[in-house]
């Protein structure tokens, strides 16, 4: 065999195309020439070399792609769409804008033992607050194959409606009167003025399958003004209660509901937050830092705007 | 798109197929490693791992399918990630000891073959990784490359290996003089 078939060989050693009558010639070859070694080393270094930049090249392509749907739920995108029903994903989005003046919360009892509001004082002889991304908190999945799962966002006073929600496209602010409940936190007071949208529901629906609704899940959102520059979040009794100073600031809220559970997250002050939900003790918003996550919830704004 | 729709376009190695399936399944297959202990970026490395796995038999045409893609990402990821996990263990009980020198030398020239290869002409770029990574035929390459035949498509690979092997010498060899 001349040096060439050997060569040959090698080539289909490393493609795994070498018979095995011929793997044992080029391997007792091998075994006795030193350059045919170091060809074969050469060869196999470039060949590994190729394959990890072919490797690495896609995985730089698919990190391109933008994975609003993939991460988020499905919205809006037809060839999706009937998938995104079929799992049972749904998606609102709810942007808010409060102000607070006259009235306060409902008091949680939490918020009594662990007297968040006044905290805020103190909180601002604090040092800057270490955000920290926590492991994503997987909440408990319903089963909710082959069904719709709606959240519905409401105002203290409105009324759940589930049979509404499959039509009723985007509340308009005017309609909503929120009417919260005696403020037993004096210092507190709100002045509330909603703008709640809800975005791609019907999109969701336009080519799904007969959908069974799901009682929706009702979210209340309230808000303080804070003095200070701390931010902190509560769910209690299925409403997110927010603390700080999100007076004038505009911020929003995204939420996410999916067969793998419920997704909050707020924007303020171009900053994301993630909301562990449900989570019934008051805690400090964390800033959202992974930036995969990230560029998905800009995007996922950014569509919503456009809607 | 329909899992044979998906199939031939791989087949013609159309790389939309994958940034489909990518985004298709994400959620789906990312779920498997994040709901076992997993973080996002794990879970991700799994999935595209997965993918490519994938996208290597299918393109190649060495690909089967006894069911679903879905079905079959999936195992793979759940395949990866159990790897991943005993790799993991293995790893924090066992103590790493020497040969780093070597691995060092080892990961430097890798390193100089991977800018090699970024150095090397688009054409030549895609020929030796589509044949080498992609398994694709010199057929099939001749075609996607738009060469005139398959001889034309021979011909070149063995240009262009020639060339990296040269890019390869002289810089692995610049290097060790700096060393």
């Amino acid at each position: 065999m001349s040096n060439t078939d050997f060569k040959e060989l090698i080539e289909q050693y490393l493609t795994g195309t070498i018979s095995d009558g011929n793997k044992a010639v080029l391997e007792s070859k091998l075994a006795s020439d030193v350059s045919l070694r170091a060809e074969m080393k050469t060869q196999s270094d470039m060949v590994s070399g190729l394959k990890e930049f072919r490797k690495a090249e896609l995985k730089t392509r698919l990190d391109n792609v933008p994975l609003e749907v993939g991460v988020l739920g499905t919205l809006g995108q037809s060839a999706v769409v009937k998938v995104a029903a079929t799992v049972g994903t749904a998606i609102l989005l709810v942007g808010g804008m409060y102000y607070f003046s006259e009235e306060a919360v409902d008091p949680a009892p939490e918020i009594g033992q662990m007297n968040p509001i006044t905290s805020f004082e103190q909180d601002k002889t604090a040092p800057d607050i270490a955000f920290k991304e926590l492991p994503s908190v997987e909440t408990p999945a319903k089963p909710v194959e082959h069904k719709q799962q709606f959240a519905s966002v409401t105002s203290t006073s409105s009324a759940t409606a589930a049979e509404d929600i499959p039509d009723v496209a985007v509340p308009a602010a005017e309609e909503i009167t929120p009417t919260f409940e005696k403020p037993t936190v004096a210092e507190f007071e709100t002045d509330v003025e909603f703008e709640v949208e809800a975005v791609g529901k019907e999109d969701a629906l336009a080519e799904s399958d007969p959908i069974e609704i799901n009682k929706p899940i009702d979210i209340e959102v309230k808000s303080e003004a804070g003095n200070s520059n701390k931010l902190q979040y509560q769910f209690y009794e299925e409403r997110l209660y927010l603390y700080g100073n999100f007076e004038e600031i505009p911020y929003e809220i995204l939420e996410i509901n999916s067969k793998d559970g419920k997704r909050i997250y707020l924007f303020h002050q171009d900053v994301y937050y993630k909301l562990s939900y449900p989570t019934k003790k008051i805690s400090t918003l964390e800033k959202v830092t992974n930036e995969d996550l990230l560029s998905e919830l800009k995007i996922f704004r950014d569509n919503k705007a456009l809607n | 798109m329909k899992d044979d729709e998906i199939l031939a376009k791989i087949s013609k190695g159309d790389e939309t197929a994958l940034d489909y399936l990518y985004k298709k399944y994400y959620r789906m297959m990312t779920k498997i490693v994040l709901s076992n202990n997993g973080t996002e970026e794990e879970a991700k490395d799994v999935f595209q791992e997965a993918l490519i796995v994938f996208w290597q038999k299918a393109v190649s045409g060495n690909l089967v399918m006894t069911s679903k893609i879905s079905t079959f990402l999936y195992s793979i990821c759940l395949n990866q990630w159990r790897k991943e996990l005993d790799r993991k263990s293995r790893l924090s009980n066992e103590e790493k000891d020497g040969e780093e020198f070597q691995e060092h030398d080892a990961e430097e020239k890798a390193r100089i073959i991977q800018e090699c290869i970024g150095d090397l002409g688009d054409i030549c770029k895609k020929l030796l990784t589509y044949y080498y990574f992609d398994g694709m035929s010199m057929n099939d390459i001749a075609e996607k490359l738009q060469f005139a035949n398959t001889d034309t498509a021979k011909t070149k690979k063995y240009k262009c290996m020639k060339r990296l092997d040269l890019l390869i010498r002289s810089r692995y060899k610049e290097e060790d003089f700096l060393d």
